[in-house]
């Protein structure tokens, strides 16, 4: 974990209220691992005055680039989207703990609603270029509030992509696609990120068959690295802090 | 010429005037600041027992400040002394230990067990909790509750004690005052002001504990103040704090009568914003030709009147 300057090479609309930032930045993009955040450093004065957590979107060691994708909410991120080519950004990381995928695993599936689909769209990605079978349920409140499906279905993945608009992201339509999956022997673990309905059924879905599955929370944090315990989540060992505990916990240790 | 920014309080030898806040800094951060800069170090702090912290929403963001209600989480000063403190004692700067009680005999024991310690250098009681044995209000907000904890764990132990002073309270000289006259070495403010937020939509408060304490630059103002009234009113060091985000802040406390100042909420924005802060107090000390930070603390220059009315 560094504090480092970042170059802006890109930052542009995606849809609906989402936004993609491209950082040349070698110190993290060399080091940082699916699941991982950044604090960003959104303006140089007091206001806002806390950094801004990300989630690693998408990450290129070799040309030291990193992508986080945002969604456009309050000061912080309304300053982040008048970043222009080469404007320098403070970003501290990469913080937290990472997703990782079993050696005896054969599949994935991740499900990512709204802004959390920026967490686990990278381990998605991850999954199809190793050659694993890789879902990636991703829903949000319209069409254009679900970001990733082209990159992630270029790399391999079957996307899925539900939203509130189209009636189409109730929890009973995942839960037949992943039962699905997951009864034809696809899927050995399932990640979750943005929902606390869809962690609910990775839980359900998890103990009925003996699944090895991860959720990732985003919360409200202050120092990013484990000192102020601002972050807390309830887990069946007390409260323990998202950015550094986490972000990436067992499905089974958490209080949904 | 080199300034001599160095200060004393009682056996604690700093060689500069900037020490973290209580619940601000911590051992993850060894990476990111130069321990062995700092004027001491100072962990978050601890209590007798372990605690559980407050039920989440426990931060928010305000404009240029923060609010909390971390409810001091923490492993209980057996663990700490066992599992933890050994990390601080590797850097050669001062180590202070924040202690919070909810009982005077909570209190005595910590500072028993401290004084035991020898990588302890200095002792900041955080009296800013509810006394229980009072039915909640804070040692902080009575002069007599003040001075008696100080007499209390005076007692037992000649390494320096540092009363950290909440500012919720109607005249904060008189508890100051009252805690020099139980043996304080020093006295350090303020801690954070008492404050709520509530989410209109759902009108309940936004954080868990329902009110909590804001800190940053929103309360500088207020704590320059409370500093240059303190410092008038007692005779020990006074170390400033609240909202200080740059050298020009703590300046700013020490011309008021600081001593020592504490960096808090900016370490969460730039971690090693202490190591900046001891450089640019370090450079005005030359621009402006101060020899030493005695010199320079309580320098500032009021003239006659000072009208009491805004």
């Amino acid at each position: 974990m560094k504090d480092c300057l970042g170059t802006v090479i890109s930052n542009e609309f995606l849809s609906d209220r989402y936004y993609l930032i491209r950082l040349k930045c070698d110190e993290i993009a060399s080091t940082i691992k699916e699941g991982q955040f950044v604090l960003f450093r959104c303006s140089d004065g007091n206001d806002p005055l806390l950094r801004r957590p990300f989630s690693v979107y998408r990450y290129f060691p070799q040309s030291g680039e990193i992508e986080f994708a945002y969604l456009l909410k309050g000061r912080g991120t309304e300053l982040m989207t008048r970043l222009k080519q080469g404007d320098k950004v403070e970003i501290l990381g990469p913080l937290g703990n990472y997703f990782e995928i079993g050696e005896s695993t054969t599949g994935i599936a991740v499900l990512g609603r709204g802004v959390g689909i920026a967490s686990v769209a990278v381990l998605a990605e991850k999954a199809a270029k190793e050659n694993l079978y890789s879902l990636a349920i991703l829903s949000g409140r319209n069409p254009g509030s679900v970001i990733g499906k082209d990159f992630l279905t270029e790399a391999g993945c079957e996307v899925v992509g539900l939203n509130d608009e189209e009636g189409t992201s109730g929890i009973d339509g995942i839960r037949d696609i992943l039962t699905d999956r997951i009864e034809k022997g696809l899927i050995q673990q399932i990640y979750s990120c943005g929902s606390n309905r869809m962690g609910k059924l990775v839980k359900d879905l998890s103990i009925k068959y003996n699944l090895d599955s991860y959720i990732s929370f985003e919360e409200h944090m202050a120092c990013g690295i484990g000192v102020c315990k601002g972050c807390t989540c309830m887990t069946k060992d007390g409260y323990k802090t998202v950015c550094h505990d986490g972000p990436v916990f067992g499905i089974g240790e958490v209080d949904l | 010429m080199i300034p001599n920014t160095k200060v004393q309080i009682r056996n604690i030898l700093m060689n500069n005037p900037v020490m973290p806040a209580s619940g601000t800094f911590g051992i993850e951060m060894s990476n990111l600041v130069d321990f062995n800069k700092l004027g001491a170090m100072l962990p978050k702090s601890i209590t007798f027992n372990p605690k559980e912290g407050n039920p989440p929403r426990r931060i928010m963001e305000t404009p240029s400040g923060m609010l909390n209600a971390v409810g001091i989480q923490n492993k209980g000063i057996h663990h700490f002394l066992q599992h933890e403190i050994h990390e601080f004692e590797k850097f050669t700067s001062p180590l202070i230990i924040s202690i919070s009680g909810y009982s005077r005999e909570e209190f005595i024991e910590m500072v028993k067990l401290l004084d035991a310690r020898e990588g302890v250098d200095g002792i900041e009681l955080n009296i800013s909790c509810p006394n229980l044995a009072v039915g909640g209000e804070s040692f902080g907000m009575d002069p007599v509750a003040t001075y008696d904890i100080l007499r209390a764990v005076r007692r037992y132990t000649d390494k320096a004690i540092i009363a950290k002073l909440t500012p919720n309270v109607g005249d904060i000289t008189l508890i100051a005052k009252a805690a020099q006259e139980g043996g304080a070495d020093s006295v350090s403010l303020i801690n954070t002001v008492t404050a709520m937020a509530i989410d209109i939509r759902t009108r309940k408060p936004i954080l868990g504990n329902i009110t909590g304490g804001l800190s940053g630059p929103a309360i500088k103002p207020l704590a320059v103040r409370m500093v240059w009234e303190v410092a008038n009113a007692v005779t020990i060091p006074v170390i400033g704090v609240g909202g200080i985000m740059n050298a020009n802040d703590a300046i700013e406390f020490i011309i008021a009568g600081a001593s020592a100042v504490q960096v808090g909420t900016a370490n969460f924005v730039i971690p090693s914003i202490m190591e900046d802060i001891i450089q640019g107090i370090e450079k005005y000390m030359v621009d402006y030709n101060f020899g030493s930070i005695k010199e320079l603390s309580g320098s500032i220059i009021t003239g006659n009147s000072v009208n009491t009315c805004n």
